[in-house]
């Protein structure tokens, strides 16, 4: 049988660990870092690095993040503190997960683009561990665009952050080498782009859960060629189901939706069922939108870095959803209050209010967490989009738009 | 000599009168806590039915969360203090108290008959016996039968909330889908004793673990408890009533 | 000791009124500004004859503020908005919030919305802060912040003024330092509530003043035959505002001898070198040296060492730590505090102050810890 995006996603997500594995095998430092960080140098530099996020992600989704978040509570962590932070710590404590093993890090890599939390996360991981840690610190933006003053920051920053990794690793940085993965990275946000544009087409050519699959490689390995090939290929499958009028979501799609917010992990399979039953399938994701980066030279990457989903104001971070609602056609907005990602709740009520107020759809908010498994309950999940289904279909009788 | 210990806690009252700091001589329990009329009724209660009168009584000491308002009160000690005592007072060489009250979960560190430290769990009821109160509401049952309930259980289901409404709304959906209530509320002994065992990793369990506290009755959620610790734990007879005793004790030993 | 009274009275009145001493400020003709915490650089307010005033939330239950923000963000910064909101800080002419966490990045852009009548003035500080171009970014950040407050007050920043103010604030931060080490000798005059009177006065009035009230009571002090030792401990953390628990700790005959509170001793520790002419470049030295904060990066977490050190210095009988709830940059430093206390032999207890049931409880562990250290 002829291999799917999907057979070679695991593919390239094994390789991806096993690199890791070996290196740490040969000495070769291994690095940690954090998700929106500017790949790019570390590529070029040919360093072999981990993304914890992605770690506690599958954690949480495999049903296992429980285990470490309460070995973080013996830590002395409070349940207050970011879930995935919590399995992360917990993780460096235990060194074995069933989900997703990884190996320690020998430096560790932050860039606060998506909160200042991973700061402290980072910070205590290298203290722990007794490892060299590198801020790449991206101011966050009141304004609408990224100031010059702080593209003038991000670039001095590169310097010291090149400096730094050729001291911590060995390896030397080339020009040339940035700007091969530079071309790649451009590439794969590219076909990124066009595989969410067909994922916004009505009727969708897939369920929209199937997305969040293709993240975790988005993350790590966005410098790719083989990365580059493997979301072209899920664009051309996405393009081609799209011209036959197929779909891989199971069902009518009566309803097409946003999903706000950081996905709830541990109850994925209990929002995917819900939202089957109803008829409703994601049709816009502002979590897996972030990935489609495209710039022309390093300014423009560096700024693309500052403009990184939680790093917005408010006007702009409305902006990004409205755009999606109208592009994607979405009927309702179904919005996560993840008890984890302050940054991300701290105006999602006034967000909550704007998209309805731009767009005229209806929202729902619910109660979750992207590792904390308690913070969650079906009954509240299940009677909102019950009530929200209600909505779009009434506004759908009265040909409200 | 005579001593009196009164414990105002959050839901209940307790009192004993206690003679040369040893003997039990009157205990009783109320079952209203602070703020309410039960710190006048307490005494009352103590002294009825004896031959002892307020003027025998040499010196009364409260603890508990009502401490402060008792006026009839010479001393006052804080509820920590007084379990230590009034565990060490009929437990020797005791290593860890366990204390699951109204609305908090202590854990004491114990030495030599001497509290040397404690922790005690942040705002949330889970873990606290104000969590089994509102379970116990929602079968429709008093506190007192859950732990005969529970030991039904074959199959215990597990209960993963975190937060009191939204545990009671798992609770009533694993009713609706047809769970055993036997299995539903071993479930829910088992999270009270995991919300519990997760304060150990702010203090070191020792050997020797004596719990208190009304929660200590139910036998189930000591059975989860040891599971969870890995320890055997001693439950003291009065389990309820000793940090009424621990604040006769401290009021004999400072009157003495 | 009746003329102490009165000085220790007055400090008390400031920090009990900031509404009506914001007001006197007005009708003398000043412009008010208020500054979220933390670090907000207020000798840019002060050069631009205005007056700074901390504002760090105010004994209220939040209610408008919960349109905006979930329940699980801080008091503080919850408070801050519902005062935004329901027109307590309409004296104000600007109010200035930075981003030293993320609760204030949305806390900033709700205020945006939800007090529109109130002047924004963001300012993001740099996290990398040692190095000479966090310095440059830095200084572009508080021109912004001067040309907003230029444009409300109508006067013009010069090196000058900028340069006197840096030096009102380093002498008044001196002054802060030299206080705090001798209110530990006087224990029985500066009980633990005025203590915290006199760092929270500081918000509110000119810092010249303020200098000048500290400086005659540090002489009056001097005239005073010292305490009698109390049991000694430390405060750690964000803060500690409770009327009802500072005088807890003197009933319990706990006296203060050291805090390392961001609302008190964080704010005075460092000042501004004053080496060149350029006076918002030596405004931003002081933000280069800070260190020893939650809020801020610092791989080495040398806050625990200074704690260590602080404990050591004033040879305390415990800790108290002041746990604000949900401000994660101290939930993630709390385990290695608490480590480092443990390590060292030194007893602490974790207080939580939010509401009259968290402060009953607070008085419950406080009360245990001092039976323990008898």
């Amino acid at each position: 049988m002829e291999k799917r995006a999907k057979d070679i996603l695991n593919e390239l997500m094994d390789k991806h660990y096993k690199e890791a594995v070996d290196a740490k095998k040969n000495n070769i430092p291994v690095g940690w870092v954090s998700s929106n960080f500017p790949q790019e140098f570390i590529e070029a530099m040919g360093l072999v690095v981990l993304y914890p996020e992605n770690q506690t992600a599958a954690i949480s989704a495999k049903h296992e993040s429980m285990k470490f978040i309460e070995e973080a509570g013996k830590m002395g962590y409070s349940n207050d503190v970011c879930g995935y932070a919590r399995v992360s710590l917990a993780y460096t404590k235990l060194k074995e997960s069933d989900a997703q093993n990884m190996p320690l890090p020998d430096y560790i890599l932050c860039c606060n683009n998506i909160c200042n939390q991973l700061i402290k996360w980072f910070e205590n991981i290298a203290k722990d561990l007794d490892i060299p840690m590198i801020l790449f610190d991206v101011p966050y933006n009141n304004d609408y665009e990224v100031t010059e003053s702080r593209l003038n920051y991000m670039k001095e920053q590169t310097k010291y952050l090149v400096s730094e990794l050729e001291k911590i690793t060995g390896k030397k940085f080339k020009k040339e080498n940035l700007e091969r993965v530079m071309k790649i990275s451009n590439e794969c946000g590219k076909e990124w782009r066009r595989a969410q544009e067909f994922a916004k087409a009505k009727p969708c050519p897939l369920s929209g859960f199937e997305m969040f699959n293709y993240m975790a490689l988005m993350l790590c390995a966005r410098g790719r060629q083989e990365t580059v090939d493997l979301i072209k290929m899920l664009a051309d499958e996405l393009e081609n189901n799209h011209k036959a009028g197929k779909s891989t979501f199971r069902g009518e799609e009566k309803h097409r939706v946003l999903m706000e917010g950081i996905t709830c992990w541990p109850h994925l399979r209990h929002n995917y069922k819900t939202m089957v039953k109803n008829g409703i399938n994601l049709a816009g994701t502002v979590y897996t939108d972030t990935w489609g980066r495209m710039y022309d030279d390093i300014d423009e990457m560096l700024i693309s870095y500052g403009l990184v989903l939680d790093n917005l104001n408010l006007e702009r971070a409305i902006k990004r959803r409205t755009n999606i609602v109208r592009k994607a056609q979405c009927d309702g907005a179904v919005i996560h209050m993840n008890r984890s990602c302050k940054i991300w709740d701290g105006f999602l009520y006034e967000m909550e209010r704007r998209i309805h107020d731009e767009t005229g759809i209806p929202t729902v908010m619910y109660d979750g967490d992207q590792a904390d498994e308690r913070c969650y309950s079906e009954a509240q999940f299940e009677t909102r989009i019950q009530g929200l289904c209600e909505i779009m279909e009434q506004n759908k009788l009265e040909g409200v738009k | 000599m005579l001593s009196i210990g009164i414990d105002i806690g959050s839901t209940q009252t307790k009192g004993v009168i206690l003679r040369d700091g040893k003997d039990i001589v009157k205990k009783s329990l109320l079952k209203v806590g602070t703020g309410t009329s039960s710190s006048k009724k307490i005494l009352d209660t103590l002294l009825k039915n004896t031959d002892i009168t307020l003027d025998d009584i040499d010196v009364i000491v409260s603890t508990g969360y009502g401490r402060k308002t008792f006026e009839q009160a010479k001393m006052q000690l804080s509820e920590l203090s007084a379990h230590s005592l009034g565990v060490c007072n009929s437990i020797e060489n005791v290593g860890t108290i366990i204390d699951i009250g109204g609305q908090d979960v202590k854990i004491m560190d114990i030495s030599n008959n001497k509290l040397q430290n404690f922790v005690m769990n942040d705002k949330c009821a889970a873990g606290t016996g104000r969590f089994l109160d509102m379970m116990a509401r929602v079968f429709e049952l008093d506190v007192s039968e859950l732990e005969g309930v529970a030991k039904k259980s074959k199959e215990v289901v597990a209960i993963s909330s975190i937060c009191t409404v939204f545990a009671e709304s798992e609770v009533i959906s694993h009713l609706s889908n047809g769970c055993k209530i036997e299995d539903i509320c071993s479930g829910l002994h088992h999270s009270v004793a995991k919300r519990v065992a997760s304060l150990s990793g702010r203090l070191e369990i020792k050997d020797n673990v004596v719990m208190s506290g009304g929660v200590a009755k139910n036998g189930d959620v000591v059975k989860w408890l040891e599971k969870e610790l890995n320890k055997k734990i001693i439950v003291p007879k009065d389990c309820e009533f000793m940090g009424a005793i621990g604040a006769a004790v401290y009021g004999f030993s400072k009157t003495r | 000791m009746k003329e102490i009274n009165i000085i220790l009275n007055r400090f008390s009145y400031i920090a009990n009124n900031p509404r009506k001493i914001v007001e006197d400020h007005v009708a003398k003709g000043k412009k008010v500004f208020g500054c979220f915490p933390s670090y907000c650089p207020e000798e840019i307010v002060y050069a631009l004859n205005a007056i700074p005033v901390g504002l760090w939330g105010g004994n209220i239950k939040p209610f408008k503020a919960k349109k905006y923000l979930p329940s699980f963000f801080c008091n503080i910064l919850q408070e801050c908005l519902e005062l935004s909101i329901n027109g307590t800080y309409n004296n104000l002419s600007g109010v200035i919030i930075p981003c030293v966490c993320d609760s204030l990045k949305a806390v900033g852009q709700n205020f945006k919305v939800a007090a529109p009548h109130l002047p924004f003035i963001p300012l993001v500080q740099p996290q990398n802060r040692e190095m000479d171009f966090a310095t440059e970014y830095l200084k572009c950040e508080y021109k912004q912040v001067t040309e907003k407050i230029e444009k409300i007050t109508g006067n013009t920043l010069t090196d000058n003024k900028m340069n006197e103010a840096n030096e009102v604030y380093n002498v008044h931060r001196k002054i802060m330092r030299e206080f705090l080490m001798l209110a530990n000798e006087y224990t029985d005059i500066i009980t633990p509530l005025y203590r915290h009177k006199i760092v929270k006065s500081s918000y509110f009035i000119d810092k010249k003043e303020h200098t000048k009230m500290v400086k005659e009571l540090i002489k009056k002090l001097k005239t005073l035959p010292k305490s009698k030792p109390y049991k000694k401990v430390g405060l750690l953390g964000i803060m500690m505002d409770s009327d009802e628990m500072l005088n807890y700790f003197d009933e319990l005959n706990l006296s203060i001898a050291f805090d390392e509170l961001l609302h008190e001793t964080r704010q005075f520790r460092f000042d501004a070198d004053m080496i060149y002419e350029d006076g918002l470049k030596n405004l931003c030295t002081r933000w280069q040296k800070t260190i020893g904060c939650s809020l801020l990066y610092d791989a080495n977490k040398t806050r625990i060492d200074m704690i260590l050190e602080l404990i050591k210095d004033n040879n305390v009988d415990g800790v108290v730590i002041c746990k604000t709830t949900f401000c994660d940059p101290e939930d993630y430093d709390l385990p290695f505090v608490i480590s480092a206390l443990k390590e060292n032999g030194i007893f602490y207890t974790v207080v939580e102050i939010d509401d009259k049931d968290s402060i009953e409880k607070s008085k419950t562990k406080l009360q245990t810890f001092s039976e323990i250290i008898e």
